[in-house]
């Protein structure tokens, strides 16, 4: 008897030989010499986005292309800013490394780590880049973030998480700016199943006709609030804007930044991945709990395959309940929502649900499989969505 | 004089976390060699934040001690906002601390938004203290707003050679870094006021997400302001998510009018 995603399974589990994902992983297989297909899947983004001197051509290909399209305007690109590593890594080499002219930005939930916080301010102080900070309005967060509890997926960032595509894109149309660049990395972040990880606005919306309490803002091109469904990536993407993650064709080695960081822009380490937002802390609780989840697993394999973390290390690791588990911020997070323990106890009491036991726009994703296939190669977004989303298995 | 202006991020409901953050801002400012940081308005709570009911303390308490106790230690003085319990009443109010760690001066807001009338009682008391830097004059946030500034006006005609305003300025949470967030609503009064009687004023802003209470969706994204006697204005910066602090030297103001002095040199300078 398993558990996956908060579910009972009648199967036992099995540990991938080469990395520790394992089958509580939703949709996870495993070959003849006991690999799991998060390594196959990660082979084959290796061979996508090679780790070579052709990656980085293109890369700088692609930059300069970017320069060129930036030339008499104040910025080139848009450079979403969290304080937490990869990002703040991000915008150093932009700026240092490729001479871009970022604008950054920045989205404000009301659940900042003020350590983060600390971050980018050194860092856009540093570096002279200008800062653009979208602020939600605090009661259609808190209204979310009880959605998702209610909800009662294991997705329970999901208004966040649009907020921030939402934040991205509605400056880079205010701007005109044509480019988001993006801090994610499949070499040291891993590439997480949508069962866990499914960008939805539709599906936002749908939760919260549902399970929502107060109205939300409606969508302005350049202010969109927690809105970006289909039909306004569908808008945005029209109007040209692409985003870009250049991690993929870049050897981005976790450790040589965190040391540069701190030598460079005083960047301090926020205390454990994701923790750039206080949030995670109450989110790892109940995915620990209730779901059975642990997203080690697939941050701390994506390390292993690249040759930055050892198997025994991340073994040894995941026997130890995670840091960002602090029970003082848990409790932070629940005061903020407005919400008491009890009523707090009493979501972690329902029953597990999918994302897909609500209305979503999975199905007409896949009707758009093959014009994704072709945006991808176009450069609109990455390859990885439409590999993520399509390509790898999430049941 | 040499003051720090402390922009504290502020979390409601959080006095652990924010009375620590001020501590470092209060070590940074002893480093950057400040005679006094100023620090905003009910830093300990945050403003009008539901916790107010149930974790305000008495001053002197523990919260106003533990400050008196960095003053000494670091020998600086410190103005800053706390919430106020006494009996059952509670107050917005701003204490001077010195830097032998003693409370000075006490001074409870009296120009309350009606939003705060439910949390903090009005205040009741104008006055202004000595120290060894000269005459100064407390005030809190809105006891400067441009309808409110005969309080601003009766501290300096007390002899303030300077005015030190805690505040939690707020504005709308779609106020982004390229707007100017308070337009002439902060700078004209306390310009008003340092033009008017050549002293200088000073106000400081906490910065943070209002989380709880009747502003909640509302943010403070500091800008604190030092104008000088002269009408020098030196801003901090524009920011909702890091404490920051900024050093400026002050000249006070000389001290040399009194009484129905003010009135004629003001008749005068109208021409």
């Amino acid at each position: 008897m398993l558990i996956v995603s908060g579910f009972k399974k009648e199967i036992e589990n099995q540990q991938c030989t080469r990395c520790v994902a394992d089958r509580t992983v939703p949709g996870i297989t495993f070959n003849d010499i006991g690999e799991c297909s998060l390594c196959t899947f990660h082979d084959k983004l290796t061979e996508i986005y090679p780790e070579n001197e052709n990656s980085l051509q293109k890369l700088h290909a692609r930059i300069d292309k970017i320069k060129q399209k930036g030339r008499n305007k104040k910025y080139d690109c848009i450079i979403g800013l969290s304080g937490g590593r990869d990002s703040t890594y991000l915008l150093y080499l932009a700026v240092k490394e490729w001479g871009l002219r970022p604008l950054a930005v920045h989205f404000n939930d009301g659940f900042d780590n003020p350590i983060a916080g600390e971050n980018m301010l050194q860092a856009v102080r540093i570096l002279g880049v200008d800062l653009r900070t979208i602020t939600s309005d605090f009661r259609e967060c808190k209204d979310l973030k009880i959605v998702d509890l209610k909800a009662s997926t294991p997705l329970l960032n999901n208004g966040t998480d649009i907020g921030i595509g939402a934040a991205l894109y509605s400056v880079a149309y205010k701007e005109k700016i044509k480019t988001i660049f993006y801090g994610q990395s499949y070499r040291t972040e891993g590439i997480r199943p949508i069962a866990w990880a499914y960008f939805d606005g539709d599906l936002v919306r749908s939760l919260h006709r549902k399970f929502g309490t107060i109205p939300l803002k409606k969508w302005q091109p350049s202010q969109a609030g927690y809105n970006l469904g289909v039909k306004e990536m569908a808008f945005y993407t029209l109007n040209g804007i692409k985003t870009f993650a250049p991690f993929y064709y870049y050897p981005y080695v976790r450790k040589e930044a965190d040391e540069l960081l701190k030598q460079e822009l005083n960047w301090q380490y926020p205390g454990a991945h994701y923790y750039d937002d206080l949030y995670w802390s109450l989110i790892t609780y109940v995915h620990r709990v209730k779901f059975n989840i642990d997203f080690r697993k697939i941050a701390y394999s994506a390390l292993i395959r690249s040759g930055q973390m050892e198997r025994d290390f991340a073994l040894n690791s995941l026997q130890e309940r995670y840091v960002l588990e602090d029970e003082k911020v848990i409790n932070l997070c629940i005061k903020r929502l407005g919400i008491s323990r009890e009523e707090f106890d009493s979501y972690m009491a329902l029953p597990p649900k999918h994302f897909w036991d609500y209305p979503n726009s999975y199905s007409l994703l896949r009707l758009f499989k093959y014009p994704i296939w072709i945006g991808a190669r176009l450069g609109f977004f990455t390859k990885i969505v439409y590999e993520k989303y399509f390509a790898l298995a999430y049941k | 004089m040499k003051i720090g202006i402390g922009q504290l991020l502020v979390e409601g409901g959080e006095p652990e976390r924010n009375i620590e953050r001020a501590k470092r801002l209060i070590e940074r400012a002893v480093e950057a060699s400040c005679e006094l940081i100023l620090l905003p308005e009910t830093l300990d709570l945050a403003w009008t934040h539901p916790s107010v009911f149930d974790e305000a303390e008495t001053i002197p308490g523990k919260r106003s001690d533990y400050f008196c106790k960095l003053a000494k230690q670091h020998a600086i003085w410190i103005c800053l906002g706390l919430t106020e319990k006494e009996n059952d009443k509670r107050y917005n109010t701003s204490i001077l601390i010195s830097a032998s760690g003693e409370t000075v001066h006490k001074h409870r807001k009296i120009n309350l938004l009606e939003v705060e009338f439910p949390f903090y009682e009005t205040g009741n008391q104008l006055s202004v203290c000595e120290t060894p830097f000269g005459r100064i004059g407390i005030n809190i946030c809105a006891d400067n707003y441009a309808d409110a500034l005969c309080l601003g006006h009766s501290l300096a005609r007390m002899g303030a050679q300077i005015i030190l305003a805690p505040s939690s300025w707020t504005v709308d949470h779609s106020i982004t870094e390229e707007m100017n967030p308070y337009k002439d609503k902060w700078i004209r009064p306390l310009t008003e006021l340092a033009t008017v009687y050549e002293i200088p004023v000073v106000s400081t802003t906490s910065v943070g997400y209002i989380v709880g209470g009747p502003y909640e969706g509302k943010k403070m994204v500091g800008c604190s302001l030092a104008i000088s006697k002269n009408g020098e204005i030196t801003e901090g910066e524009f920011n909702e998510f890091a404490s920051d602090l900024k050093c400026v030297d002050l000249e006070l103001g000389d001290g040399k009018w009194k009484g129905t002095q003010f009135g004629q040199m003001i008749n005068r300078k109208r021409g």
